[in-house]
């Protein structure tokens, strides 16, 4: 892929499930994506702002900003190649 | 119910043939390689209708059996394969995922083992002793054991699980759109209730068959496509050339994807009364927004490019945010689509609730859609956090409890060491006298004073011990030392005949911020006022006149007063004091040191405690109330049995099966409670629990009702079945000797029965009733017996 490539992973407090939503994505991004790519993680009791700004409404949510158009994905991050491949992003995979 | 039981043929246990009916090619391959080395014939087939097929040609003596296969349901398949004659003798192991915990059991398949799926490394030794003694596999399965399980409790484990999958279920069987799952060959392997209402048909009829025979001859053609994997991606049946099926109208479009066991699922849309394309799609598109309008979980539907077209009330109010806010922008397409994930969901406030979000793919405008359906779960981690911070709580009051009970060691210490001052004092003073009287012998002056020096040598050493004591006591306290930081007034109750000693009390109380007094003049009057002014504190002078600080505790307790109470004694009493604390009281104080300073302090710690001590029972009360078991017996207690009773009603009703309920009361325990005591009559009530749990399946729930009265639900059982089986558990009972020092003790067991009625209008108050009004009956007719109330 040679377009550039931002990230955005909210989540909510310093709990089990942020934690694993953080580890699933951050494993993928580092394997395949780290040279092209942006991935920024948003805890949303902290920046309550910008996830009022991107209209998240719930946590862990994935939004691909770039390559447009946007999409998002809600729910159990824990197996990052999932939402990757949803997202139409590399995942290493074969 | 034991078909199996009479066996035509007996095995040959040197060489038996086998048959595997199991979709992972893993466990297919290991059972292959194991029951082969062993010496066994063995065939593999990957599902159901293989099976039957290979079963026209191929007999074999043992056939181990997934129940949850890709094409048919394995208990449907061990039904079948029991329904033939020429089959009958077969011996059935079947393999038991968690799945099995549904609503199966052995008896229910009519199968003779269940062995547990789990490593091979276990499965190994499972299979191995089924070949070996399969009679004695099949008698502890029909004991309730699971080869290879025998320490994990599964219906535990997936009770959760299980209500998750039920509610999603019902989203599928509520949908007004039919679902067919069809398998590779085009047999169908599911449907949900609106496709078999458009077939005419009831599932049943229609699971394995080919979807292509349902079809009219003329349209099979336009089916050609939907059979070859590579094109049902683009099969459909669109609105505008729908199919007739029934004198109705269908549109048909699959899913976008084939399962990885390349199944396809197809959805049908009834478009017959709809006259114009766009119509159809608004009839369709209200009917799920009624659908969706009604759930009670929050409800979001999101289009294939992920823009949310619909929500519901609920999403409304979980989310506290208005429709707007959703609609016309992305939420989120659910990840694992079929699988559970918890979320935490950002209310308006910027407040968070817990939630458990399940999504389903459906059709929408024509085109592909996700619906997410999130429940809220906030209330049931609340609980949990509860539950943990209260066990906290109770872990801090036990190290609290230790302290006290230290100072109490302390306490009797310490008036033990009044009893050893008071001693050598005594003598101190008799040879004082002594040497007055004689101080004209030198010999006697001599001896005097050394026993008063010896005297005074105890006194110093017991002295230092008490200085010890101090040093150990004020250690509990130690932070509380500052003056009162209560923040609600506190109200104390002085009981007190003194007015020299209640002066004293008033002042130093009075010169403490926050504090309160009262007084009562006697303990008739001080229970009076415990009632009239409900203070938060009493104070009392153990050395009342003309009565006793004990009987005060006591009336206390016996009118369930829970009040902090504190305990003021004169010098040298303190063995008294640690004896009112052992009785109830929650601290002392003695009169001679009676300042601002100690008065606070013990104060705040009886205070302290006393909230401890609430929270404590609040939170058992919780935990009692959370529990599903009753301990004595071990079977499930009176709330577990209502919700469950409503909930297999409620699917009795649904799926149109059978429901009965027993309802048991013990003969005569009063005479045991009477004759041997009631731990007796708790022996018996805790080995009744022993066998009605031996006695019920897996299926079945087994509950006390109360006092010395059992029900036992028994699902897709019959009033006959139901009456069959308790007349075994009444024998069981009459049987049973339950052991007692006096010598064992027997007792039967009177039962009442009852069946649901599906038709018209039976409630659970009156299927109870009736199942009480047939145990009142079998209690009448002499006890010990069964009897059961037909409908009427």
């Amino acid at each position: 892929m040679e377009e550039k490539v931002l990230l955005k992973l909210f989540v909510a407090g310093n709990t089990d499930r942020s934690q694993k939503a953080i580890d699933g994505i951050t494993v993928v991004f580092d394997g395949c994506l780290k040279e092209k790519g942006t991935l920024e993680i948003i805890d949303v009791l902290e920046k309550p702002q910008l996830a009022a700004d991107e209209n998240v409404l719930a946590t862990p949510t994935l939004i691909r900003v770039l390559p447009e158009p946007a999409r998002r994905l809600i729910g159990d991050f824990s197996d990052g190649k999932r939402a990757f491949d949803l997202l139409a992003l590399p995942d290493g995979a074969p | 119910m034991n078909g199996a039981e009479a066996k035509l043929q007996p095995m040959n246990p040197e060489r038996q043939k086998v048959l595997v009916i199991d979709d992972d090619p893993v466990i297919c391959q290991f059972m292959e390689r194991t029951i082969s080395d062993a010496g066994h014939e063995v065939r593999t087939v990957p599902d159901g209708l293989s099976a039957l097929d290979v079963l026209h040609f191929y007999r074999p003596d043992v056939i181990f059996l997934d129940i949850v296969l890709p094409d048919m349901d394995g208990r449907a398949l061990c039904r079948m394969i029991r329904g033939k004659h020429e089959l009958k003798s077969i011996y059935m192991a079947v393999f038991s995922g968690i799945l099995l915990e549904d609503d199966a059991d052995l008896s229910q398949l009519d199968a003779d083992a269940l062995v547990a799926k789990g490593p091979i490394s276990q499965m190994d030794e499972s299979v191995r002793q089924v070949l070996m003694d399969p009679g004695g596999v099949r008698k502890r399965c029909r004991s309730g054991e699971i080869i290879g399980t025998e320490n994990i409790h599964p219906r535990k484990m997936t009770a959760e699980l299980l209500s998750s999958n039920r509610h999603f279920n019902l989203v599928l069987e509520n949908m007004t759109q039919g679902i067919l799952e069809l398998g590779s060959h085009g047999r169908i392997l599911f449907v949900n209730r609106a496709a078999a209402s458009f077939f005419n048909k009831s599932d049943v009829n229609l699971l394995g068959r080919p979807f292509i025979s349902l079809i009219a001859e003329r349209d099979r053609p336009r089916f050609h496509g939907l059979l070859k994997p590579q094109n049902a991606q683009t099969f459909s049946i669109p609105d505008t050339d729908p199919i007739a099926l029934n004198d109705r109208l269908f549109s048909m479009e699959t899913l976008p994807y084939i399962s990885n066991r390349g199944h396809i699922t197809l959805i049908m849309t009834d478009i017959t009364r709809i006259r114009r394309e766009s119509d159809a799609r608004k009839a369709g598109e209200d009917r799920v927004r009624r659908i969706i309008n009604h759930f009670s979980d929050a409800l979001i539907l999101e289009d294939a490019d992920g823009i949310v077209q619909v929500v519901n009330p609920a999403a409304e109010k979980l989310f506290d945010r208005h429709m707007d806010d959703f609609i016309g922008s992305s939420f989120g397409f659910p990840l694992l689509a079929g699988e559970t994930s918890e979320l935490d969901i950002i209310r308006r406030d910027g407040t968070l609730r817990a939630g458990e979000m399940r999504s389903t793919e459906i059709q929408w405008e024509g085109g592909k859609a996700c619906l997410a359906a999130i429940r809220d779960i906030t209330a049931r981690k609340k609980m949990e956090e509860d539950l943990r911070n209260a066990n906290e709580k109770i872990l801090k009051q036990q190290e609290k409890i230790v302290a006290e009970e230290r100072l109490k060691v302390l306490l009797q210490m310490s008036g033990a060491t009044a009893h050893e001052l008071n001693q050598p004092l005594a003598v101190l003073l008799g040879n004082i006298d002594l040497m007055r009287s004689a101080d004209d012998d030198p010999k006697e002056l001599r001896l005097s004073m050394d026993e008063i020096e010896k005297a005074g040598r105890r006194i110093a050493d017991t002295i230092k011990k008490i200085q010890n004591i101090r040093h150990y006591e004020t250690k509990p306290y130690g932070s509380s030392s500052r003056i009162v930081n209560i923040e609600q007034e506190l109200h104390v109750l002085s009981i007190e005949d003194s007015n020299e000693d209640y002066e004293q009390i008033e002042s130093v109380l009075n010169s403490i911020d926050g504090i309160r007094v009262s007084r009562a003049e006697n303990l008739q009057d001080g229970l009076r006022l415990v009632d009239e002014l409900s203070p938060d504190l009493v104070l009392l002078d153990y050395l009342l006149s003309g009565s006793d600080g004990f009987d005060f505790i006591r009336a206390l307790k016996a009118n369930n007063k829970d009040i902090p109470l504190v305990i003021l004694t004169g010098q040298g009493d303190e063995m008294l004091a640690s004896r009112l604390i052992q009785e109830g009281a929650d601290d002392y104080l003695t009169k001679s040191g009676f300042d601002r300073a100690s008065v606070a302090a013990c104060f705040l710690n009886v205070m302290e405690k006393g909230k401890l001590k609430k929270e404590i029972r609040t939170a058992q009360k919780k935990i009692s109330e959370m529990a599903t078991l009753d301990e004595l017996t071990g079977l499930y207690n009176r709330r577990y049995f209502m919700e469950a009773l409503e909930r297999e009603r409620s699917r009795a009703q649904r799926h149109g099966k059978a429901l009965s309920l027993c309802i048991m009361d013990l003969d005569f325990l009063k005479h045991v409670n009477d004759k041997l005591g009631h731990s007796a009559g708790d022996l018996v009530l805790s080995d009744m629990g022993r066998i009605i749990r031996e006695w019920s399946r897996q299926s079945d729930f087994p509950c006390r009702y109360g006092g010395e009265e059992f029900a036992v639900i028994l699902p897709e059982t019959s009033l006959e079945g139901a009456q069959i089986a308790c007349e075994r558990l009444r024998q069981m009972v009459a049987d049973n000797q339950v052991p007692w020092r006096t010598g064992p003790i027997r007792i039967t067991v009177s039962i009442g029965v009852a069946q649901h009625r599906i038709n018209g209008q039976d409630s659970i108050p009156k299927l109870i009733d009736r199942a009480h009004k047939a145990l009142y009956a079998a209690k009448e007719a002499g006890r010990n017996r069964v009897e059961a109330r037909n409908g009427g």
